[in-house]
């Protein structure tokens, strides 16, 4: 006969594994909401299709396939437990994603990768670091934040993060969901193609301030400081 | 006149786990023909039923600390048959158990367990005796649990490890089977 604690350690194997998967997936998850929400990808869908081809092709794929990874490990975790294997599969998937969209998004709203990007930043997170330093690089093409500056007759100029200054160019075509008056100081989002230095802008709208991007975290973007 | 305390399984697993092993000759007792006939009904045509059922037993002796007394102890020993049936399956290789099972992926609303009538029921399980062989073994499985093993959907659902709902659809589409074998004979 086997002895209980062998059996009592197997189980308590199984849920640590349950409850280390879960926060780790939970991580990631709030992760690409935090990177989404930072980059500006997740408005880009109101500029329509265009916009949307923007998001999808911005996605973080890899992490996603890592998250869906997660996602069949944690199943099958699961399923060792009666309240998973009484249901059929895709209940279970659906519930599995539908808890972990909902706290993702909702961690994803707390300071706690905010903080964890001043950090990296500051290079005092070793092992996440480079999951950080890496939402500069992951800036989507055609997709560009900053600052209103001063408005011009073709549009405004705006200066990003790295204190560049473009003159975006608005257009007929130019999709304004949320209205056409900047004021300089308003942030804004702008989905265009860049030529020298003008953005001939496919679509344009005002972010929130307390948004944080890179390197502007919640602090008032350097444009208006000046 | 003091009545005669009948211990219930989960009691007699209780003192086995407390270390009275001779508790466990009495669990035996009660499923030894239990199990020999759900193997003789699950395996079809293995020589060696019998060892297997030995080692069914010896595997939940072994493993008794494990079985958490607040649970159903036939339930627990039913589920440790049908492991070591499927084992015997698989060696054998005489019958394709497919790795995952779609029945288990989608939800099955219209399957609710049937109440069949005594004569139906009776009239099922003697057509079962003549055609059990000819049904696949997944659904060979629940037919065996459902008619000859007394169990409800829940129960078998907890041996067999899958949806309730699933157990519905196997029966289902087992006596739609058994009705197509029927009509050929």
């Amino acid at each position: 006969m086997k002895p209980r604690f062998s059996f009592i350690l197997r189980a308590l194997l199984l849920i640590s594994g349950l409850v280390i998967v879960t926060l780790l997936v939970l991580y990631l998850t709030s992760f690409v909401f935090f990177m989404l929400r930072s980059n500006g990808t997740w408005l880009a869908p109101v500029f329509g299709l265009r916009g949307l081809g923007l998001f999808m092709t911005s996605l973080p794929w890899l992490l996603l396939l890592v998250i869906a990874l997660f996602v069949v490990v944690l199943e099958i975790l699961v399923r060792h437990f009666s309240f998973g294997y009484r249901r059929p599969l895709l209940y279970s998937v659906f519930g599995i994603l539908f808890v972990l969209g909902l706290t993702g998004f909702m961690v994803a709203q707390t300071p706690l990768h905010e903080g964890l990007w001043e950090r990296a930043e500051n290079e005092r997170l070793p092992l996440a670091g480079p999951l950080y330093k890496g939402l500069r690089q992951e800036m989507p093409d055609d997709l560009y934040q900053g600052v209103v500056l001063t408005l011009t007759e073709q549009g405004f100029h705006m200066q990003n993060i790295d204190e560049e200054v473009f003159l975006v160019e608005i257009n007929e075509r130019t999709r304004l969901p949320f209205g056409s008056e900047f004021i300089p100081g308003d942030m804004v989002m702008v989905i265009g193609e860049l030529e020298d230095e003008t953005i001939k802008a496919f679509g344009i709208r005002k972010i929130n301030y307390s948004l944080p991007r890179p390197g502007f975290g919640n602090k008032p973007p350097p444009g208006i400081l000046r | 006149m003091s009545e005669i305390h009948n211990p219930t399984d989960e009691e007699l697993v209780r003192e086995v786990q407390d270390g009275a092993s001779e508790a466990f000759g009495v669990l035996m007792e009660r499923y030894e023909d239990k199990i020999k006939r759900y193997a003789r009904r699950f395996l079809f045509g293995y020589d060696d039923g019998a060892d297997i059922v030995q080692e069914v037993f010896l595997k939940a002796y072994i493993n008794i600390q494990s079985f958490d007394a607040e649970r159903k102890f036939s339930s627990w020993l039913y589920r440790i048959a049908h492991n070591e049936f499927i084992n015997a399956i698989k060696k054998k290789g005489r019958e394709p158990l497919p790795f995952f099972d779609p029945d288990n992926l989608f939800p099955h609303p219209t399957a609710p367990e049937s109440a069949d009538t005594e004569i139906n029921r009776q009239e099922i399980t003697e057509l079962l005796e003549m055609s059990l062989d000819k049904l696949k073994a997944k659904y060979r499985e629940v037919f065996v649990l459902y008619y000859f093993e007394d169990m409800d959907y829940q129960e078998i659902a907890d041996v067999l490890k899958i949806p309730v709902a699933t157990v519905g659809v196997r029966l289902k589409r087992g006596r739609q089977m058994m009705r197509t074998f029927i009509e050929q004979m």
